[in-house]
């Protein structure tokens, strides 16, 4: 059989002492940042991008998703015990996890949480395995047309689905666009938008808007909004962990749900764990027989988002692998840091770099099963990292994207940059201007200049072409009828993004 | 700036930076670069189109939100500055006097932001931060940064 042959190649590249040994790193720093609020798995990321440069590319990226997915488990601990989430997709986990941890039932949710957690990311895996080879061969016979009216959809989609306000959302993609045109264009040799700087032919660093937008803006929000409570260290036990059998019972069916809400909304692209976990929440609350305990610290609350968000992590890889195209500002991070040693993302992946795109998938598995070891025996060591005051945590993040971006080419210069993006973010967040599709506009921008000149050159300047092809078109109608309804529910209700929205509600 | 609270300050605010930035691109665009035709694009075409794209998005904020009240975004200057005066001095000290006095610097400016770290904290902090820093760049990852330079 097929797969198993893959299997097998994966198994080789992903057992090899390098691969376990940035796996191990990469899933350590997820748990790390997503259990400390403030900081995301998307600076870290950025923070590592510089560190992968002189990586292999496999390690490097085996390194990154674990730092991506590992976050992920992390993420939930600050919510059950400080109801402040560590990463927005564990926002959800706030409102039955705490309501837990104030019952005495701290331990029973974080065990239960890393439970669901470990089950959705398998199912999302195992869809990932089974759906890339039909979506890569498929997406072999696409031409630039094709290539084209998909990117356009993604960011339409990443645009209006995930964020509040749909026609923000879409101004940032271009705004997006507009500062990856900046650079040297490759048809022409003419710099663009340099405006006399050298440094700016050779376009913007991913890494110096990345750390900007969300490093230093999102230390500049948070400085005076982050407070640390108190967390009783002692009431974490393993004895105090362990599950009734009342708790098994109701978490069964709300994660295998969950599962099937976060496989679906993380191959979609555009859409991310916190829809999916606010989606498997809702169906959770609907179906429930007694609707009322929701919010007073029913476990099910907690494990049905859990594995929603843990699946979709995983299957977000599968259009970011399989057609190029990243799903998530992460992912197209993760993009970024192939495309830096050479790799294209792409249907042709699988079958020239087989080691590496097996060989990720692989270490999937392995790095949830460390990560199951390293939430549940070792709970104690993150609750104590939560007492770390955020006074002492900002300088330090500051000062690790300030080395981190220098250390890139020696350069002050990108420096510079971080900080007039940093001022920018802040500004876009003031605004209520989602910063993750200006990131992904940026990083698609080229790529979708490239195929509509190449589109247009060869059916020599006919648009149709893109209405012409079937597969083109199907991509180009949903784009049409997704902007179109963003355009109708701009207009009636004020464009406030769901991040405020969810503030507001968490306020009241 | 009392009328903008009887309208969405914020997002006429928002509005009219999109139709601003958008403008500037389309028209530098068509200004310094060819726009070729549509089989055949100039360097200029694609910024050009998207400009305008940007303007007219920035228009559809606007406008809806002359005709409805809203409130004005409030910013936090202290943090804002504090953190971005670091980054600044970081960038124009780092290659003059070398990485570890630089992240004092960065340091001793960003801990203003929230002041809830005194003197001694702060150095015992920068002092750890110039340390990792030093460790993992220099030594763990063999990147050839100046821990000190003696600038004169």
């Amino acid at each position: 059989m097929e797969l198993l042959d893959y299997f097998i190649i994966g198994m080789e590249s992903a057992l090899s002492l390098s691969n376990l040994w940035y796996c191990f790193l990469g899933v350590l720093l997820g748990t790390l940042v997503g259990v400390l609020p403030g900081i995301g798995a998307l600076a870290t990321i950025a923070l590592l991008l510089p560190v992968t440069f002189h990586l292999d590319p496999t390690n490097a990226i085996v390194m990154l998703a674990g730092v991506y997915y590992g976050s992920t488990y992390g993420g939930s601990t600050a919510s059950i015990l400080l109801n402040l989430p560590g990463t927005p997709s564990s926002a959800v986990a706030c409102l039955d996890g705490y309501p837990m941890a104030q019952s005495g039932r701290a331990g029973v949710a974080l065990f239960m949480t890393t439970i669901a957690s470990f089950f959705g990311a398998t199912v999302g895996i195992i869809i990932l395995m089974l759906f890339s080879p039909a979506i890569a061969e498929v997406a072999l016979k696409f031409g630039a047309p094709e290539y084209f009216s998909m990117m356009l959809l993604g960011l339409v989609a990443a645009s209006t689905i995930s964020s509040g306000a749909p026609v923000k959302g879409i101004a940032m993609v271009v705004l997006g666009v507009l500062i990856g045109v900046i650079g040297t264009d490759v048809n022409s040799g003419m710099a663009r938008f340099s405006f006399g700087f050298p440094e700016l032919t050779d376009g913007i660093s991913l890494v110096a808007i990345a750390m900007g937008l969300f490093g230093i803006a999102e230390v500049i929000a948070s400085v005076n909004r982050i407070r640390r409570g108190q967390v009783d260290r002692k009431s974490i036990t393993l004895r105090s962990m362990i599950p009734s059998r009342d708790d098994w019972r109701r978490s069964w069916m709300p994660m295998t749900r969950g599962s099937a809400i976060g496989s679906f909304f993380g191959a979609l692209p555009g859409t991310g764990g916190t829809i999916a976990s606010f989606m498997s929440y809702a169906v959770e609350k609907r179906l429930a027989r007694d609707p009322s305990r929701f919010g007073k610290g029913a476990v099910e609350g907690v494990t049905g988002p859990e594995s929603s968000n843990n699946a979709c992590d995983q299957t977000a890889f599968i259009p970011t692998l399989t057609l190029g195209i990243p799903g998530t500002v992460s992912m197209a991070l993760m993009l970024g840091a192939l495309m830096i040693h050479g790799i294209t993302p792409g249907p042709q992946l699988m079958t020239e770099k087989p080691d590496l795109f097996w060989g990720l998938i692989m270490s999937f598995w392995i790095g949830n099963i460390m990560l199951l070891v390293l939430n549940i025996p070792l709970i104690g060591v993150w609750v104590r990292l939560l007492a770390v005051p955020y006074h002492l945590l900002y300088p330090a993040v500051l000062v690790l994207v300030c080395i981190g971006v220098f250390s890139i080419n020696n350069s002050t210069f990108d420096v510079w940059i971080v900080a007039i993006f940093g001022a920018m973010g802040y500004a876009m967040r003031l605004l209520d201007f989602p910063p993750a599709p200006l990131l992904l506009g940026y990083v698609l921008g080229p790529l979708m200049e490239e195929n509509v000149r190449r589109a247009l050159l060869i059916s020599r300047g006919d648009f149709m072409v893109f209405v012409e092809r079937p597969i083109s078109a199907v991509f180009i109608g949903i784009t049409v009828a997704l902007l179109v309804w963003a355009i109708v529910t701009s207009m009636r209700r004020p464009a406030r993004s769901g991040q405020s929205a969810l503030e507001q509600a968490k306020a009241r | 700036m009392n009328w903008l609270r009887q309208k969405d300050g914020r997002d006429l605010i928002a509005g009219a930076l999109l139709i601003a930035i958008g403008m500037f691109c389309a028209l530098y665009a068509a200004h310094h670069y060819p726009l070729g035709s549509v089989s055949r694009m100039g360097p200029g075409m694609f910024p050009a189109v998207l400009g305008y794209v940007l303007a007219a998005l920035g228009l559809l904020i606007a406008l809806p939100a002359w005709f409805r009240r809203g409130s004005l975004p409030r910013p936090e200057f202290r943090p804002l500055f504090f953190v971005l005066l670091g980054t600044l001095v970081f960038a124009l000290t780092v290659e003059r006097i070398g990485v570890v006095p630089a992240i004092f610097l960065l340091t001793g400016l960003s801990v203003l932001a929230d002041s809830k770290l005194g003197i001694i904290g702060t150095l015992l902090l920068a002092a750890a931060l110039s340390a990792a820093a030093v460790l993992i760049f220099l030594f763990g990852l063999g990147i050839p940064i100046h821990p000190f330079v003696w600038p004169f």
